[in-house]
Order: C-alpha cells, then sequence, then structure tokens
C-alpha cells in the first residue's frame, strides 16, 4: 500500500481517544452554531482536521452522512478554499486533506475571502447597472443605497479578517 | 413603515437574483442557507417585517420567527417597534457591527470550551504511557495543542475589537 492512502483501519479510534474525539466534534459542531455553519459542514471539517487525510467512504462510517450530502459539503469546502483533493495513486479513490495546517487555514481563508468579495463586488457593480433601467420604480432607491451600503462593508469585513489573520501571525 | 411588499417586480427580481447568488457563493455556501437568506433581506431592505419576510422567502412563519428571535438574541440584528401599528420591523446597525458580532460570538463560544479542551490535555498528559500507543492519540493532541493557546490570541483579538 502507498504510504499517502488511508489504510482502512486508521480512522477508527477507540476507547478513550474516540471519547476525546467525540468531544472534540461537540467542539467544532458548538462553534459553528455561531457562525451560522451547519453541523453537517462542522462535523466533516471537524473530521478532516483531526484525521488529516480521509476518503468520502471514511467520512460516510465516522458522520453517518448520506454519499450526496458528504460530496456536497466537501466541493463547497473545496471552493471556499480550505479542502483539497487528491487522487490516491494506484487506485480510483479521492481522499480530502486541509490546504494547510491550522494556522495557515486562518491566513488562507481571509485570502481566499478576499477573492471572493472581489468577485462579488463585480457582480454587485453589475447589478447596479441592471438596476439603473428602474430608477423610476418603487424600491429602486432603497435596492441602490443599500447594495452600496454592502460593498462598504466588504472592505470594512476584510480589515477585521485581515487583523484577525494579523493577530495570529504576530503571535506564531 | 408598511406591511405590504411595495417594490416594483423588477426591482425585487434583481433583489432577489442577488441574493439567490451570494447565498451560492463560496463564502455563503457553507452557512445555513434560511439564515442568510433572512439576514440578506434584512440588509438590502434596511428594515422589514415579518409578514413581508414570509412573502419574499416562503419561508412558514415559525421558521422566520425562531431564525428572527435567533438573530436578535446574536446581537446582530434589532427589533423595533412602529409606532401606531402592532407590527415589528428588523433592521441592523452596519455590516460592520454584524460582522464584529459574528467574531465575537465565535470567540465567546470558543471560550466556553477552554476548560474542557485543557481537562482533555491534563487526562491525556496524566496516562501518557497508556494512551500514547493508541491510534488517534496524536491526531487529538495536534488538535487541542492547536486550539487551546489559539482561544488565548481570540481572546486577545476580543479585547482589541472591544476597544474599538
Amino acid at each position: 500500500m502507498n504510504s499517502n492512502q488511508v489504510q482502512d483501519h486508521d480512522f477508527k479510534f477507540k476507547g478513550k481517544i474516540k471519547d476525546y474525539e467525540k468531544t472534540l466534534i461537540k467542539f467544532f459542531i458548538d462553534i459553528g452554531k455561531n457562525k451560522d455553519t451547519p453541523s453537517k459542514v462542522q462535523e466533516i471539517l471537524g473530521y478532516l482536521i483531526i484525521h488529516n487525510k480521509l476518503t468520502q467512504s471514511n467520512l460516510k462510517e465516522l458522520t453517518g452522512y448520506s454519499t450526496g450530502t458528504i460530496s456536497s459539503t466537501l466541493s463547497n469546502l473545496i471552493k471556499l478554499g480550505v479542502v483539497q483533493k487528491e487522487r490516491i495513486v494506484l487506485s480510483n479513490k479521492y481522499q480530502y486533506s486541509l490546504t494547510g495546517d491550522l494556522p495557515q487555514l486562518i491566513e488562507r481563508t481571509s485570502e481566499v475571502s478576499y477573492e471572493h468579495f472581489t468577485i462579488i463586488s463585480k457582480f454587485l457593480g453589475d447589478k447596479l447597472n441592471e438596476l439603473d433601467e428602474y430608477r423610476d420604480k418603487e424600491g429602486y432607491n432603497n435596492l441602490h443605497t443599500q447594495i452600496n451600503v454592502l460593498l462598504g462593508g466588504f472592505n470594512k469585513v476584510l480589515k477585521i479578517a485581515s487583523s484577525m489573520s494579523e493577530a495570529f501571525s504576530e503571535d506564531k | 413603515m408598511d406591511d405590504k411588499d411595495l417594490y416594483d417586480r423588477n426591482v425585487r427580481k434583481i433583489e432577489k437574483e442577488i441574493i439567490d447568488y451570494l447565498i451560492q457563493s463560496p463564502l455563503y455556501s457553507t452557512r445555513n442557507e434560511i439564515t442568510s437568506r433572512i439576514l440578506l433581506y434584512i440588509i438590502f431592505r434596511k428594515e422589514i417585517t415579518q409578514n413581508i419576510l414570509k412573502n419574499l422567502t416562503g419561508y412558514s412563519s415559525g421558521k422566520i420567527s425562531e431564525e428572527l428571535n435567533n438573530l436578535v438574541d446574536s446581537g446582530m440584528i434589532i427589533r423595533k417597534k412602529i409606532p401606531g401599528i402592532r407590527k415589528k420591523v428588523y433592521t441592523f446597525e452596519s455590516i460592520e457591527q454584524i460582522s464584529t458580532t459574528r467574531v465575537k460570538n465565535i470567540i465567546t463560544a470558543l471560550l466556553k470550551w477552554e476548560g474542557e479542551l485543557d481537562k482533555i490535555k491534563n487526562e491525556m498528559d496524566a496516562n501518557r504511557s497508556k494512551l500514547e500507543k493508541m491510534n488517534g492519540y496524536s491526531n487529538i493532541l495536534n488538535v487541542i495543542d492547536f486550539y487551546l493557546p489559539a482561544i488565548k490570541l481570540y481572546e486577545k483579538f476580543a479585547d482589541s475589537l472591544k476597544r474599538k
């Protein structure tokens, strides 16, 4: 078996270690509640944080979620830039891992947020132009104003994310 | 404020397209869709009643009410009474305030777990000779060794947010 393969027994913890794993998963789920992240996302991410590398079938066994739920959650986490997918050598299976260690992940999330905010800002700019066709219609003024409020807010949010990332970098 | 949605249908259509786009973007796709949709309508309307939210989102009154209560309790949005009619509107202070509140709430939750993680760390240290041979010992320890100091850093960060 190649060294980067996930051996079937590796992901199954037992006894006290399994209890600690369960507590950590509860911890991840609880933190998720405060950032509107559904339990399934936090649970899948939590197992990846603990195990480093897992296949979809490992995750299915650990979480009990359906293949569809696991697949779509992993796909969203990949788009967000926190999870990566790689093919297991000499196999048709893929394994999933975090894109960096935990401190790198905090920095990476901040960078990815910036990228997506830029894409969203461009989309909102296009929508403002589209909206101009209805400038005499009810709701135009409010929506126009609030799109700009959101655009202005993005910059402030990015500053908060960046100062959080800096707080971690300084302490490294 | 009226309790009927007076928006032109084309304006409303653009508003919905924006909200659908944001919810599907990677920044929101890992969040709870119902909460995000309600919060985004509050942001785009600036002030909105529960009735208009129900018509725009199609969610049940019960679900909307539950989500609004959670958002008010978390400090992200504000509930205001409208003088003259027995309706309430939901509004927000600023995007920055929503974001800062989210961060503060996450930090509060992290701090709540500090003791539990510390307890596991101490147990693992005390029983090291027995536990370290077990599969997963280092995995658990690595996660705790990251989060315990990280919680302290988050605490420091929360203090800096309070001072702002």
